[in-house]
Parts: structure tokens; sequence; C-alpha cells
């Protein structure tokens, strides 16, 4: 995996360092249970400040998206429902928007989408 | 948390200068710059380490061990680096490690050659034949080779072109990370900090305006102003002035 900082960014580098290692992590990139670099490495090739890395590391702890074991440093972790739901639910408003974008392009109103949904979805729940 | 300088309530008042009440601390691994104008006390708080002048209120505590009473201790765990710092100049690399090496009961002379290799000083030359900033690197290695817990370093890099700054700060981060140990540097080139430094002390007529680690001054920094790009230390020193 490739971190790189970019000065012009609007992101704080620990902002950008969280996104990075995201990226990473769906593009399998990093792989569950991979380690991850210390963080006083990480912190001298990328020539930032430790608290700085350290603090990127932690908010990717408390996003569930990585472990760290005590003395020995930061792992990817195995599985992570609360992220994978958060990326489903992207994926899912990415496919509703290609059915609306259909729709609106073939003048259908709003109410019948709805409405179909709504008898799409009883005729499925009812097998 | 492992402290590994704790200055504490530290008070001098000469005719023309004080030190007023100063306390600050550092952990283990870490880098702190101590920033502030001339005059704001920071070479005098180094002097006051290095057990230069021992008449002052308050302690200043090095891995637990007091600098004042406990000199001898102190200076073992202890790297001063510094463009005057005393070596027999004109003896060699090698002849002023070994001459100075017997006040270091953690010395490895193997680290030592390593590190001079490393940063291309050939054992051989004198002292006074060093360019500055291999007098600098040659400091590093000595320092290095003592293993010490904490570096004590006064505007290092003053004077010095980007590239051998990109090289030095190189270097300390592999210091942090290889050797686990503190630095606390003083600098009048902010840049340099804004790139590697964890904690931020700014000294002002000698009084601590404020010790934070830099995440909380990026967070204050990008709140309280309209220019969301970079955050830059000098702007502390507006800062600086403001508040006081």
């Amino acid at each position: 995996m490739q971190i790189s900082i970019s000065n012009m960014s609007t992101l704080a580098i620990y902002e950008q360092i969280v996104n990075q290692v995201k990226d990473a992590i769906i593009k399998k990139e990093l792989l569950p249970g991979e380690a991850m670099p210390s963080i006083r490495n990480l912190a001298k090739d990328l020539q930032i400040s430790v608290i700085t890395t350290k603090r990127a590391y932690e908010e990717l702890e408390k996003e569930g998206l990585l472990r760290s074991v005590a003395g020995k440093g930061f792992y990817v972790c195995e599985y992570n429902t609360e992220f994978l739901k958060e990326k489903q639910a992207v994926m899912l408003e990415n496919r509703f928007a290609d059915v609306i974008r259909d729709c609106i392009k073939a003048d259908i109103p709003l109410e019948y989408i709805l409405e179909s949904i709504k008898i799409i979805y009883e005729s499925i729940k009812k097998g | 948390m492992e402290k590994v300088l704790e200055v504490n309530h530290v008070s001098l008042t000469w005719p023309d200068f004080k030190i007023d009440d100063v306390s600050f601390s550092l952990e283990k691994g870490y880098i702190m710059g101590l920033v502030g104008y001339n005059g704001a006390g920071k070479t005098t708080l180094f002097r006051l380490m290095a057990n230069q002048y021992k008449d002052y209120k308050g302690e200043i505590l090095i891995d637990g061990y007091d600098c004042r009473s406990q000199e001898a201790k102190v200076k073992d765990i202890t790297a001063f680096i510094s463009d005057d710092q005393n070596f027999f100049f004109e003896e060699s690399v090698m002849r002023n490690a070994e001459i100075f090496s017997h006040y270091y009961s953690q010395w490895d002379s193997q680290v030592y050659k390593e590190y001079l290799e490393r940063f291309e000083i050939p054992s051989g030359s004198r002292i006074m034949d060093l360019s500055r900033g291999s007098f600098i690197k040659f400091q590093l290695a000595f320092a290095i080779a003592h293993h010490p817990v904490l570096y004590v370093m006064d505007e290092p890099t003053a004077g010095f072109d980007p590239v051998f700054r990109y090289d030095f700060l190189k270097i300390i981060q592999g210091i942090v990370a290889e050797e686990n140990a503190s630095i606390l540097l003083s600098t009048h080139n902010t840049s340099d900090l804004d790139k590697v430094a964890d904690y931020i002390t700014m000294l002002d007529n000698g009084r601590v305006l404020f010790s934070k680690d830099v995440e909380t001054l990026i967070d204050e920094y990008r709140n309280n102003s309209n220019d969301k790009l970079r955050f830059k230390i000098s702007n502390l020193f507006e800062k600086g002035r403001w508040m006081k």
C-alpha cells in the first residue's frame, strides 16, 4: 500500500491517511489480518509527526477497520460489518439512482415509482 | 505514560531577563519543538538542563533524575547537541570518541562506527576540518552511540540548506523510531517542525504561552481560520503576539 500526502489538499493529513487506508482495504490491497506499518516508521516514511499518524490509526480503530494489539501494533480487522453495511448502503443508493434516472428519462412520475416499489416489495415479501 | 522530561515550575530572575514558572513535560518516543522569539528563554532552559546554572526555583527531571542534584546520571542519559559543544577540535573523530566515551555507561563503539559510516564521516578526520553539517552529524553519531533517552538540540539546523535539513529530519525521525528516545528541539526554522514535531511548546518572555500536541493545534487552527489549507507553526507566532 502506498500512502501519499498532499500539502495542497483541503483535508487534514490524518484524514488523508484514513481515506487512503480505507480505499486500500476496499480494493483488497490491505488484507484482513495484515499488519500495518508501525506508527513511527510510517511517520518517518511520510515525514510527518508521530502524533498525526497515531491519530489516523486511532480513527481507523474507532471505525472498526484496524485493531491494536498491545505491544505489537495495528492490524487490519478480519471483517467489519458496520463498515461493510455502510459500503452496501452506498452501492444500493447508486443502483436506485440508476433506476430513478431511467424513470425520469421516461417521464414516470414519483408517485408511480413509489407505488411500484411498494407493490414489488410486497410481492417479494409474500414470496 | 512514561515522562522522559519534566520541567516543574522553573523560575529564575536576572536583572534584564526572567524565567517565570515554566512547566511542561514530554513523553517517551516523541519530538517536541521549543519555539519563541530570541530572549524567550529557550537556550537558558537548555543550560539549566545541562546544569550550567544551579540557582533557580523549581526542578527539571530527565527520566526521573534531577538535573541539579543528579548531574552525572542525567548527562549519562541525555545528549546535548548544538553548534557550541566542547570537543577536542584538533583531534580526530575517533580519538574524541575514545576520550569522551568514558563518561557514558551505555557506550557502544560498534554503533558509533556504523553511524559515522552512514553519515559519511571518515573516522580519521579532525573535528576542526569537518563542515558544519558533518559536525552536527558527528554529534548525532556520538549521541546515538551512548543510547540517551533524551536528545536536547539547540538550533541544530540553523543556517543549513533544505537538503541538509531534509536529511536531518529523516535522521531524527529514525532515532525516535529505532531508539525509542525523545527529542527536544529548538529552532527558528519552524517549517522543519511543521513536518515532524509531535508537541509544540511556545515560550515568550520567559513564560509558557502553551504546550500542546500538533493535532490539537491544527484542529484549533482549522476551526478558527478561513485558511483550510496547511497549518503552519509560524502562524502561532502571530497568535502568540496577540495573546500577550
